[in-house]
């Protein structure tokens, strides 16, 4: 999945001039947490976020006339300049990842000298969501398998022979040597391809085996 | 005036509803069930009814015209399983079968038929066990269902009466279909107990799908964990639906009966047993009285165990809907000598589930609190 097909293309924009008041405006009018703030040739000069706000705004506990002078500072003097920004034809696990390992919220997506969008943790979070095939008709399978080649092809051949459609296919990684495979396949009766698929020498984890808590 | 007793839809017609000979939905069931009540005394001639097809302008109520085209071509001549696939039909779950239309429209009509008869006043309350056929979409076979009967009916009930229908469906699998079909609908309120589909077919019905538009809230789902056992699954029911009851006020209720969600039942993991299945039919019948003037149409669904589980679960429900006293009794011997010859397990020979059947579930607690959790979470939306 690339970066393109989970990014927001409306996100928000703040000129450097403009005010930490504005910024503050904006933010809560749009309900985003990240503002690209752009200059006057349209290109990237900063980004804002909720955290930079919060940090320099004061308190609501004091009275507002001691606001007057600091809501005026300019975003300029706040923003943060040196931004971690994305290609939009990256893909969606290094976006994860920068997000990440840098410990921020969110990537502006930058196509040569243009910006084209911005991708958020909460797109990577859906991006996740769809990714474990949670949205997807079906039933779960749950396989452990060793990890060498071959063993995915194996257990799709089961499929393929049935006629059942994989609605989706996640793999994680559980132990040195081992790995686990989610599957959600269309069909309400998954019996026979579980036999079959332990007859291959896999364990199913997913369903349970019948009679596995001793069903008389 | 007072009304005639019950009636229950059999005909040995609707036995032509099959796959084929290996597949697990199996309507032999249906007999078994007739013919134990009939041992018993219980269903004298006068209640059966024999049901009559649907037609296809009932059918277009709920379903495409592509799509009943599809099924009545894929029924006859030589079908290229690859032109039906887009219909979900010639997949292993729905496989086509000769006359499957005319197979699929008697189901309907038979819900439909016993609709009608409730409606008009003509009886309180009936059942079509034939029906239940919950998987269904407009375009697209799904789960063992062609025609779903249960929207067919429903969509009829709220066009040629204007009710307003609750259908309370516990089916161990979610409500898909019927859910979708009355998704957006204030008039149609639709409960699915079942469990969770993390896991489970269909893969849907969790605890945020509460319908859209002005149908937003008419939509219940309670997803219960998997292995969940008797108590912990009637107190989410009725729980729920005491307050569903607060804030519907139904002019009929519909009721799915799958009965797959019992311990034996080999394609789902829910854990409960006949004591659930003799109380179900019995809380709806007295809700019927209170709520909705005795209305009540009681259709069948899933139930894959049809030696262990299926006829004593159905028997039931006829006899609370009879006001038949339902006791533990011994299961008639020349039904149980006949039925098991041609069983592949033992066959119980009560009617209720006994002592030491069943073996405790090691991780109970954790699955009562998290269907506690779930049960919060569903009455933390009701207004």
């Amino acid at each position: 999945m690339k970066v393109r097909q989970i990014m927001s293309q409306r996100y928000a924009v703040i000129h450097p001039d403009d005010t930490l008041q504005q910024a503050r405006t904006v933010m809560l009018t749009r309900n985003v947490r990240h503002l690209l703030a752009i200059d006057r040739e349209d290109r990237l000069a900063g980004l804002v976020s909720d955290r930079d706000i919060r940090e320099v705004y004061p308190s609501s506990l004091e009275s507002p006339d001691q606001h007057q002078e600091i809501i005026r500072v300019p975003v300029h003097q706040f923003m943060s300049k040196m931004v971690i920004t994305i290609h939009p034809d990256d893909d969606i696990e290094e976006a994860a990842l920068l997000l990440y390992e840098n410990n921020i919220g969110s990537l502006p997506v930058i196509e040569g000298e243009e910006i084209v969008g911005i991708v958020t943790m909460k797109d990577i979070l859906y991006a996740l969501i769809e990714l474990t095939g949670l949205h997807t008709h079906g039933s779960t399978i749950k396989v452990e398998v060793p990890n060498r080649p071959g063993v995915l092809a194996d257990i799709a051949e089961v499929f393929k022979k049935h006629g059942m459609c994989i609605n989706s296919v996640m793999t994680s990684i559980s132990g040195p040597l081992n790995r686990r495979l989610n599957f959600r396949v269309d069909t309400i009766n998954p019996r026979q391809v579980v036999r079959e698929i332990e007859e291959k020498g896999y364990q199913v984890v997913w369903p349970p085996k019948e009679g596995f808590y001793e069903k008389e | 005036m007072k009304k005639s007793n019950p009636l229950f839809i059999y005909d040995d017609a609707l036995l032509r509803y099959k796959f084929h000979q290996d597949h697990p939905f199996n309507q032999q069931r249906l007999k078994m069930t007739v013919e134990l009540l009939q041992t018993w005394g219980m269903l004298p001639d006068s209640q059966i009814l024999a049901p009559v097809a649907a037609t296809e302008e009932q059918l277009l109520l709920n379903h495409t015209s592509e799509y009943v085209k599809a099924v009545q071509q894929a029924g006859h001549g030589n079908p290229d399983t690859k032109e039906f696939e887009v219909f979900g039909l010639g997949t292993e779950d729905t496989p086509i079968f000769a006359g499957m239309h005319e197979a699929s429209s008697l189901n309907v009509g038979g819900s439909i038929l016993i609709g009608d008869k409730v409606m008009t006043g003509e009886i309180e309350h009936g059942i079509n066990f034939a029906g239940g056929l919950h998987h269904a979409f407009p375009g697209r076979a799904s789960g063992f269902c062609i025609y779903n009967d249960v929207s067919v009916l429903i969509h009829h009930l709220v066009r040629e009466y204007q009710a307003k229908v609750l259908y309370i469906d516990t089916d161990a699998h979610h409500g898909d279909g019927v859910e979708t079909s009355f998704y957006d609908s204030p008039d149609v309120m639709t409960v699915s107990i079942h469990e969770t589909g993390r896991y489970l077919f269909p893969g849907t019905g969790f605890v945020t799908d509460r319908g859209k538009g002005s149908g937003y809230g008419y939509a219940v789902n309670i997803p219960l964990d998997a292995f969940t056992e008797d108590e912990s699954w009637q107190d989410a029911f009725v729980q729920v639906m005491e307050r569903v009851l607060n804030f519907f006020k139904p002019d009929v209720i519909v009721s799915q009966h799958g009965c797959d969600a019992h311990w034996f039942d080999p394609l789902t993991h829910l854990s409960i047993t006949m004591d659930t299945y003799r109380k179900i039919p019995q809380w709806i019948h007295e809700w019927a009285h209170a709520h909705t003037d005795g209305r009540w149409i009681a259709l069948g669904g899933g139930g894959y165990d049809i030696w262990r589980v299926v006829p004593r679960a159905w028997s039931m429900v006829w006899m609370a809907m009879n006001d038949l006293p339902v006791e533990d009794r011994e299961m008639p011997k020349d039904w149980l000598e006949k039925w098991q010859a041609r069983a592949s397990v033992q066959m119980p020979a009560s009617l209720f589930d006994r002592e030491g059947w069943f073996k405790p579930i090691p991780r109970r607690k954790e699955i009562e609190q998290k269907n506690r959790q779930t049960v919060a979470q569903i009455l933390r939306f009701f207004p």
